[in-house]
């Protein structure tokens, strides 16, 4: 099985070619094995990231022919072409600058305060939410993500993305969420750009969360001119 | 390479459970924090766990601080930290709390009452453990939480950092930390780092045992290593837990856990190569039995090409109380499922064929000693001022067996100790001089240095060695095979290329982990060579199991003056006679109900079989409490 995977180092940038070896007669290898192998016999200091080889800890996220997928869990193809991340900065090979995601509601998004009120709620909605594992799959064309200014390694972005918003509405379906900080989480959505998601047609979870369904439309419908949310009327 | 310099008042190493909460405790007392990760932050063992937690009380207020306490320290063959055991019954009600205050949602009652699994998960005497829809994940989530209200206080994020080595002056015989040294990938820098405290949380040493593991890629031991090089002492860490039922085969899931003790049904049995039984009455057993009787298996020659055995859960599903059986899996164990379906095919996931499964490394009950706080010790006992240690990186609170839930538990508990602890240090005199000139030349030397391998060759070569020799079955012979090994190993890693880039420098990364795969190694097989029986997840080969020694003790090692490892034994008080034997009696009439259960007509068998499953599925709780 013949695969290309992008070398990115300082100021260049190259497509290897790697032929990669069966480890078993049957054996169907993942993204990551062919990764694993690339490392080991063609390029020593290949950087690449990976964690639990379970498809939960998200942090293997790669493309693979122009698509987001989880390295630990995508099926490695003759002829596939493996690169970075295209939406965040790349800091060497398939290693991108992810921080800034993961950071951006820090001090912003209000916290709510335990109240025990979810004791006596139902809370999938919630839980439903929760199973976002943080691979940031769902930056892939992402109208409101591309506003921000792009950077060489660095990043700090104003605009927000589907993970952001995820997280804020979570707040808005979490029982212990005062009105207050509902609020105060609709106004940051608000100012992270909110109003571009009107005209998008939706954007993709890694893990399969229905995000236009369960965090878009329902954060839209809190906007004063806001359309009507179908899963807040079932 | 530009060195950067700052000033904090605690740097906290980790960002799982045990870094998260250390450094929310720390920036609660009003200090600044600067958070370290090398993995994405909180993207850690505890994201990544089934996300089962020990509650004390949780299921009836019988369950006392005592008995936890005596779960913990009999479970463990007594070689394990009482003061730590103490600590942790006495605030594992409060570390949920906490977890609950950061959002997070267990199941509830119609009362609103938190429920447990509904059954006593592996060592425990009561059920006190509390699962959650999705996981770690939902334990990450309120991780997460915990670290974006960042209102009072300072607290600084770096990920993509390596931290490096501690800074240590010494003065009038005591040691003092003063900071450390961390490469930032990301800017590629080093950034030279001057506190009152570091605490290290940065988890335990599954990578060593690669692909034969179920944790995280960043477990290659720093923890261990930087705190010994620093003057530290570790205790038991010949004690590597290894979760019996991973997979097998094919490679892409090799080492992924598919199934505990008590995932096993009331009729679950373990199959050598040739079918034979070899252990059965599964629920009732303890990780460790179940492993090493299939490590046993397989130094017999009667292991599976792969190097497993079988497990075998097809009588679970013969009877009327196959539905119930599957339901409570599918509840409860659903994320083990889908990896089995991945790994071994669907008629594998509907438990109609038994599974290829074999031990994997999943966590290092042996660690840094520590007091009750997270002030970590030194091998005269006298603190390393300004060191602590929380989490997996902690070692003594297990002893030689670590109960089922109880890491996620003791992460929070320690950490938030630790952090506490760090924040309140009084300050120390005038700053003394410390290592950090020679740190920064060393590493800034390996930066552009020509060499003939990498530093992945001497990693892979390793993992090979340690699985082989210090792995799940251990002997005398092939212990001292590893330490020539590690001898020629530390040679070929002072010969490795390492590039001159500077952002996230791969080869050099390789070459730091490296040295700390190699270090934790030596710990291991020396600490393993000094206990020349078998006890808890320490199997040797070459001898008979340790019979409930009457002297319990623990196996402690640290750099010596001339760097030579030094081992230290240190006794341990025993439990009294009396809850030994009740434990016994407890786990002993388990076994005997399962296997009066096993041998029952299908008739009799499936009404009970089918209550029981109910139960544990959480439909009627109350009945289970007692039961296996």
């Amino acid at each position: 099985m013949k695969l290309k995977l992008m070398v990115i180092r300082e100021n260049k940038v190259v497509l290897d070619t790697f032929e990669y070896q069966k480890q078993t007669e049957n054996e169907k290898p993942v993204v990551l094995d062919v990764l694993l192998q690339y490392q080991e016999r063609q390029n020593k200091d290949y950087a690449y990231r990976y964690g639990c080889r379970n498809g939960l800890c998200g942090v293997c996220t790669v493309e693979v022919n122009g698509k987001p997928k989880l390295a630990c869990r995508c099926k490695a193809s003759h002829g596939d072409a493996i690169t970075p991340l295209s939406t965040l900065p790349v800091l060497s090979d398939l290693v991108v600058y992810r921080q800034a995601v993961s950071q951006q509601l820090t001090n912003k998004l209000p916290v709510p305060q335990m109240t025990d009120k979810d004791a006596n709620a139902d809370n999938t909605a919630y839980q439903k939410l929760n199973r976002c594992i943080e691979c940031y799959a769902c930056l892939n064309e992402c109208p409101l993500h591309e506003k921000n200014a792009p950077s060489r390694r660095k990043a700090d972005f104003e605009f927000g993305n589907p993970y952001s918003l995820l997280r804020i509405q979570r707040n808005l379906v979490d029982a212990n969420t005062s009105e207050n900080e509902k609020v105060e989480s609709v106004e940051l959505a608000v100012a992270m750009g909110l109003e571009t998601c009107r005209d998008c047609k939706g954007c993709r979870c890694g893990v399969g969360i229905n995000l236009k369904k369960d965090v878009i439309k329902p954060l839209l419908f809190r906007l004063p001119n806001g359309e009507p949310d179908e899963s807040a009327e079932k | 390479m530009k060195i950067v310099e700052k000033y904090f008042d605690v740097i906290v190493v980790g960002s799982g459970g045990a870094g998260s909460s250390a450094a929310v405790a720390a920036r609660a007392e009003g200090r600044s924090v600067l958070l370290v990760s090398k993995d994405p932050i909180n993207c850690s063992d505890s994201k990544i766990s089934e996300g089962i937690i020990t509650v004390r009380g949780s299921e009836t207020s019988k369950d006392t601080e005592a008995e936890l306490n005596s779960n913990i320290r009999i479970q463990g063959d007594d070689i394990g930290n009482a003061e730590l055991a103490k600590v942790f019954a006495h605030d594992s009600k409060d570390a949920y709390e906490w977890l609950r205050r950061q959002g997070l949602k267990p199941h509830f009652d119609k009362n609103g009452k938190v429920k447990t699994l509904g059954i006593a998960m592996g060592g425990h005497t009561h059920s006190r453990s509390v699962d959650h829809v999705n996981g770690g994940l939902d334990y990450a989530h309120a991780l997460r939480q915990a670290l974006t209200e960042n209102r009072e206080g300072s607290l600084e994020f770096m990920e993509d950092a390596w931290f490096l080595d501690l800074y240590v002056s010494e003065s009038c015989n005591r040691k003092y930390v003063q900071g450390g040294l961390i490469y930032h990938a990301a800017d590629g820098v080093l950034v030279s780092v001057k506190a009152h405290a570091v605490v290290l949380a940065c988890g335990g040493i599954g990578t060593l045992y690669f692909p034969h593991t179920d944790t995280m890629r960043g477990n290659t031991g720093d923890a261990y290593a930087i705190a010994a090089r620093a003057g530290a002492k570790l205790v038991d860490m010949e004690q590597i837990q290894f979760i019996p039922f991973a997979v097998a085969s094919p490679p892409s899931y090799q080492g992924l856990i598919v199934g505990e003790p008590v995932s096993a049904g009331a009729l679950g049995v373990i199959r050598d190569v040739d079918g034979k039984v070899i252990l059965s009455e599964i629920m009732a057993r303890t990780r460790a039995e179940c492993a090493a009787a299939i490590a046993q298996a397989v130094e017999q020659g009667k292991g599976t090409i792969n190097g497993g055995c079988y497990l075998d859960l097809t009588d679970n599903i013969k009877g009327e109380s196959a539905d119930s059986f599957r339901h409570v899996m599918k509840t409860k164990a659903a994320s083990l499922l889908k990896i089995v379906r991945l790994s071994m095919g669907s008629s594998a996931a509907n438990f109609e064929i038994p599974w290829e499964v074999k031990p994997s490394a999943h966590y290092c009950m042996g660690g840094i000693e520590t007091d009750a706080n997270g002030q970590v010790l030194d091998a005269n006992k006298n603190p390393l001022i300004g060191l602590f240690a929380a989490g997996q990186a902690l070692g003594g609170l297990h002893g030689s067996n670590r109960l089922g839930s109880t890491s996620l538990a003791e992460a929070i508990i320690f950490g938030r100790r630790s952090g506490y602890q760090a924040a309140n240090l009084e300050s120390t005199k005038a700053r003394q001089i410390t290592n950090e000139k020679q740190l920064i030349s060393h590493y800034l030397a390996l930066f552009g240095r020509q060499g003939e391998s990498y530093g992945i060759d001497i990693t892979r070569q390793l993992q090979k060695a340690c699985w082989s020799y210090i792995g799940p079955a251990r002997n005398e012979v092939g212990m001292h095979e590893l330490i020539n090994q590690i001898t020629m190993l530390n040679e070929q890693l002072e010969c490795t290329t390492v590039s001159p880039s500077r952002y996230f420098n791969q080869s050099f990364l390789d070459v730091i982990e490296a040295r700390n795969l190699l270090q934790c190694s030596t710990f291991i097989v020396h600490s393993a060579l000094n206990r020349s029986e078998s006890m808890g997840a320490h199997f040797r080969t070459d001898s008979e199991r340790e019979k409930g020694s009457l002297s319990p003790f623990s196996v402690q090692c640290f750099w010596g003056d001339n760097r030579e490892l030094e081992i230290r034994r240190e006794h341990r008080k025993a439990s009294p006679k009396s809850a030994h034997i009740k434990l016994k009696l407890q786990q002993g009439s388990k076994i005997i109900m399962l296997k009066l259960l096993r041998h029952l007509p299908v008739k009799l068998r499936d009404p009970i079989l089918t209550k029981k499953y109910a139960a544990a599925a959480g439909e009627s709780l109350k009945e289970s409490s007692n039961e296996a």
